[in-house]
């Protein structure tokens, strides 16, 4: 649904990764899962972009990361949410919800009249 | 749907636990990270059904272009691993300074001790620093001040910062072209201001309108002096200070008219504040006007010259062309400038050219004492990391590598730094004033030292160093530290390489104190050689006040002998006075007249038909007898050696030895105006005197009776007053500005000083070098016997088991302690040693700063290294003893 939109796509799949790691640290592949299941798997994420997406994160201070050991015994590299990675789901779950408002308005306007001369 | 359902995402078991041991290459991490969700993803397919081919392809579909991503993760986790560095850096560095901060805190006495020494150490070093900084290396307060340089004549007589005479300054601005300006001025002098309220003594100089050109500072207010002021004269420029204090910086002080010696002033400008020359105190700048300045006088030497060098010209090529000037000059007047030259040195090496070397000792000395301070921190931390010693190999089998454990040992160095630096500046501004008010006041500059950020940047400095310095080598020891050894010992294993670290270091510190102490004992013996030096007459109980006539009101010589007489008369007359005379030659003071003079039938030693010139001195009868100098042949003068009796003449043994070697010179003529005077008679010779200062060089001196003086210009004198025991000099002052009052109200109130305060002054500066010398000589003993103490002590308890092992194979006391006793001596020995030859090779450093007495002085360095040495012993005794009553027993069953 977003592939053709980066832009887009980055803002949202960042949004999600905040939420997905809102609860406990979580690793690369459980952020994948949650967002699979949490999406009934509607937006079929390109799960190679889920790792630049937590590096840049990781580089912006919202996540930490530390190796560690997985539920099946194996090492992998969990990530947890900073405080500063908290605020920034506060602030950014508020922002979707504005721009969804605000865009339903605009789709529920009448046409434009004009609109089909142009 | 509830989070704990999706398959990779429960909490990993003791997250907090796992610390990375070791770092690996981030795209290694990467790839793993990778792997990771394939695989999952791959096991995730398969449970629900598919084949492993097929559920292969669908992970990696899934995944997205892998090649793709991996490049973009490679760009990403260079930015991330810098700031994951960064941020385990700052993580370890809070973790060592919360340790050494707890470690500094378990023993409190150590950490305290250490703290103040350093406080101490760096704070006197800063003050000290600040001290040099104002004088010697702050540049002066002119613009472009490296350009401005002084130009001295040398003397045929070896003088080689000579005055210079009219003559030689007019070509000299004429000729020289490695100078944009070059002006002459006097040195400043005493005045009196009349005719704006009460008469004042202001402080004047004289200068030529070049001067201020080549200072170029700018005016506060109104202008400095131009050309047309040397020919018209009657204006003044004003200090700030003294705009200030006398007109309460009022804008209109520019017009008013003063009166300085009776001659009037109209104030053109005032300086800025913070404008000095030469030094500070003047408060009237004067020009020289042109009648006043012989443009071909060259044998009267009067002015001292500065100029600013040409764009691109250096000092040496100014002084070149000097040499080349001024063998033109002695070229085309032979009998008067033969052997005559000029020289050029900077502004501010002539003015400090007293005081340079003093103050570089001084922050040598400073320094040293810090480094001994050092050294015994050193040991201090040396023997702290013997007993961590097990606490280290723990840490560095834990997988601490050996560059954090140095780091952690560092950070509680540079803690004790930071800490000791801390109190340092807090102490040195403290420091400083008590510095600033010890030092000898005719030190230049001095009141710019202050303590400011390029202070602060000093004593950060010295902090960093001095953490290095005592925090490297224990630290760089503890962490090379044998593991296996360690750990299985718990001691002894690398106590002897400790040991003779420590011994190291003590040997150093031993021999910087041998140089300090031998620095201070040279110093104390100049001190005191300079305290028995035969000066020739008695300085106790003499009241100086300085008469300044003015010439516009006693033009001739018989009024200023009249007015004189009187005055001398009443001061005699006055309780607590038991004689009293006067002199055109204070003692205590440097100004000398000199003249030049000729012998009656001899051929003359100069070209220029005279002898060399000679301090002159005029005084009254009873000035020998006031001063209570010897009279060797002939007589003194007395009341009948008036204007109209016989010239005559008095000279001192100097220049009798010098020019009657055969003790014939009582009743030789001497003239020192040929033909226009009559033969002076050498009526007798009196004893040598030091008069300007214990320390200055024994000079020829010519007396001739104040009443017999040609000059009419010669209008001032100083009145010396000999008090009758039991009355403090100062008493007198009253009564002697009182007598001067009634005689001539309109003269100005006079400082009364006393000789041996002018002495004090004098001799200040020696004074205060042996006070400071001596107090850093005294300082490095005490520290370094702490240091001592504390080593044997410390090497006595570690090896208490083998002491308690000898006595128990019989050995006696007596070999124990001859045993700690012989440690001692030979660290002594090898100590006093070096420190012998330190202290000679600093020797030419000192020659300079020490009076009657040689750098190389044989009983100085003997006695510093016996005194050294027996107080190294005396120290060792008491832990030695101890070590001599040890049980062993005891010292078996312990550990």
């Amino acid at each position: 649904m977003f592939q053709d939109d980066r832009g887009l796509l980055q803002g949202t799949l960042e949004l999600l990764i905040l939420k997905a790691l809102s609860w406990d640290p979580a690793h690369g592949y459980g952020v994948a899962r949650w967002i699979e299941g949490a999406t009934d798997d509607a937006l079929r994420v390109e799960e190679g972009s889920l790792y630049p997406a937590l590096h840049r994160m990781s580089a912006k201070g919202w996540v930490e990361s530390e190796w560690g050991v997985s539920e099946n015994n194996r090492r992998a590299r969990f990530y947890r949410l900073t405080p500063k990675g908290r605020s920034q789901l506060r602030e950014k779950t508020r922002g979707w919800r504005r721009m969804v408002e605000t865009v339903g308005k605009a789709l529920a306007a009448p046409e434009h009249p004009g609109m089909e001369e142009a | 749907m509830s989070r704990a359902s999706g398959g990779g995402g429960s909490r990993p078991p003791g997250w907090r636990r796992w610390i990375r041991v070791i770092r690996r290459d981030p795209m290694e991490e990467v790839d793993d990270e990778l792997r990771y969700h394939l695989e999952m993803r791959v096991e995730d397919y398969m449970r629900k059904g598919m084949g492993e081919e097929e559920a292969r392809a669908a992970a990696r579909a899934r995944l997205g272009d892998l090649r793709e991503v991996r490049r973009e993760l490679e760009g990403l986790s260079a930015v991330e691993s810098r700031v994951e560095r960064r941020r385990e850096w700052l993580s370890e560095a809070r973790q060592d300074i919360r340790y050494g901060i707890r470690t500094l805190l378990r023993s409190p006495t150590f950490s305290s001790m250490a703290i103040l020494t350093l406080a101490l150490g760096i704070g006197a070093t800063t003050a000290i620093f600040s001290l040099v900084y104002a004088v010697l290396l702050a540049p002066l307060p002119y613009p472009n001040p490296d350009r401005l340089v002084r130009v001295w004549e040398t003397s045929p007589q070896g003088s080689i910062r000579n005055v210079v005479s009219s003559g030689n300054v007019t070509d000299w601005q004429e000729r020289a072209r490695s100078f944009t300006v070059l002006g002459a001025h006097r040195g400043s002098y005493s005045q009196t201001l009349t005719g704006d309220g009460d008469p004042l003594r202001v402080v004047t100089m004289d200068l030529q309108p070049q001067v201020m050109r080549a200072l170029n500072v700018p005016p506060a207010l109104g202008r400095t002096f131009t050309e047309r002021d040397a020919v018209d004269g009657g204006v003044a420029v004003l200090s700030h200070a003294f705009w200030q204090t006398r007109y309460g910086g009022d804008p209109e002080v520019l017009g008013r008219r003063v009166t300085v010696n009776d001659l009037p002033y109209t104030i053109v400008g005032v300086m800025p504040g913070g404008f000095e020359f030469p030094t500070d105190g003047v408060d009237f700048w004067l020009p020289i006007t042109s009648d006043g300045f012989d443009p071909t006088e060259r044998t009267s030497h009067n002015y001292s010259v500065v100029a600013r060098l040409a764009p691109g010209v250096t000092v040496e090529a100014a002084q070149a062309e000097m040499t080349s000037v001024a063998g033109q000059i002695a070229r085309e007047h032979p009998a008067e400038m033969t052997g005559w030259s000029a020289r050029v040195v900077p502004l501010h090496t002539d003015l400090t050219r007293n005081v340079d070397a003093l103050f570089w000792v001084l922050l040598g000395g400073v320094v040293v004492v810090l480094l001994i301070a050092c050294g015994n921190l050193a040991n201090l931390l040396l023997a702290r990391a013997v007993s961590r010693e097990r606490e280290m190999a723990v840490r560095g089998a834990l997988g601490a590598g050996r560059s954090r454990i140095l780091r952690q040992l560092l950070t509680e160095s540079g803690l004790l730094a930071v800490l000791g630096g801390a109190g340092a500046l807090a102490l040195a501004p403290f420091l400083l004033r008590v510095l600033i008010s010890v030092a000898p006041g005719s030190i230049p500059l001095l009141d710019r030292a202050v303590i400011d950020l390029r202070m602060l940047g000093f004593t950060a400095a010295a902090g960093l160093g001095c953490a290095l310095l005592f925090g490297l080598v224990p630290a760089i020891r503890a962490s090379r530290s044998d593991l296996l050894s360690a750990l299985r010992s718990g001691r002894d294993a690398s106590v002897s390489g400790h040991t003779r670290l420590r011994s190291g270091l003590l040997t150093i510190q031993v021999a910087l104190s041998v140089v300090l102490l031998v620095s201070a004992g040279l110093f104390v013996r100049s001190f005191r050689a300079l305290q028995g030096t035969e000066i020739g007459f008695d300085p106790s109980g003499l009241v100086l006040m300085d008469v300044d006539l003015p010439m516009e009101r006693y033009p001739e010589t018989p009024e200023q002998v009249s007015f004189y007489d009187q005055l001398l008369h009443r001061v005699a007359a006055m309780p607590g006075v038991r004689s009293v005379a006067g002199t055109s030659q204070p003692p205590g003071s440097p100004d000398h007249m000199t003249f030049s003079f000729a012998i009656e039938g001899r051929v003359p030693s100069n070209p220029n038909g005279r002898e060399d010139d000679e301090p002159l001195h005029a005084v009254t009868p009873g000035y020998f007898e006031t001063l209570d100098r010897r009279i060797v042949r002939g007589r003194a003068f007395d009341a009948n050696d008036l204007a109209d009796g016989t010239p005559v003449v008095i000279i001192n043994e100097s220049l009798a030895r010098k020019h009657w070697p055969q003790g014939d010179a009582v009743g030789q003529r001497i003239a020192f105006r040929v033909g226009e005077t009559p033969w002076r008679e050498i009526v007798g010779v009196v004893e040598d005197a030091r008069l300007e200062s214990p320390d200055a060089p024994q000079e020829p001196a010519i007396y001739i009776p104040f009443a017999q003086k040609t000059w009419t210009w010669l209008s001032w004198m100083t009145v010396m007053a000999r008090t009758a025991p039991g009355t403090h000099p100062l008493a007198l002052g009253e009564g002697l500005r009182s007598a001067l009052l009634e005689l001539d109200p309109e003269l100005p109130p006079q400082s009364i000083t006393t000789v041996e305060a002018a002495f004090r002054a004098n001799t200040a500066p020696r004074r205060f070098a042996m006070t400071l010398v001596g107090g850093f000589g005294t300082l490095a003993l005490l520290l370094s016997i702490v240091g001592l103490y504390g080593l044997i002590t410390y090497s006595v308890a570690r090896q208490r088991r083998e002491i308690g092992v000898r006595i128990a194979l019989g050995a006696q006391a007596g070999n124990v302690v001859g045993g700690v006793l012989k440690h001692t001596l030979l660290l002594t020995l090898a100590g006093t040693g070096a420190g012998v030859l330190g202290a000679l090779a600093a020797a030419r450093f000192l020659q300079g700063l020490l009076f009657g007495v040689s750098a190389l002085d044989l009983p100085t360095y003997i006695l510093t290294v016996g005194l050294v040495a027996t107080v190294a012993l005396l120290t060792a005794l008491l832990p030695a003893a101890r070590a001599a009553r040890t049980d062993p027993v005891r010292a078996l069953a312990s550990d």
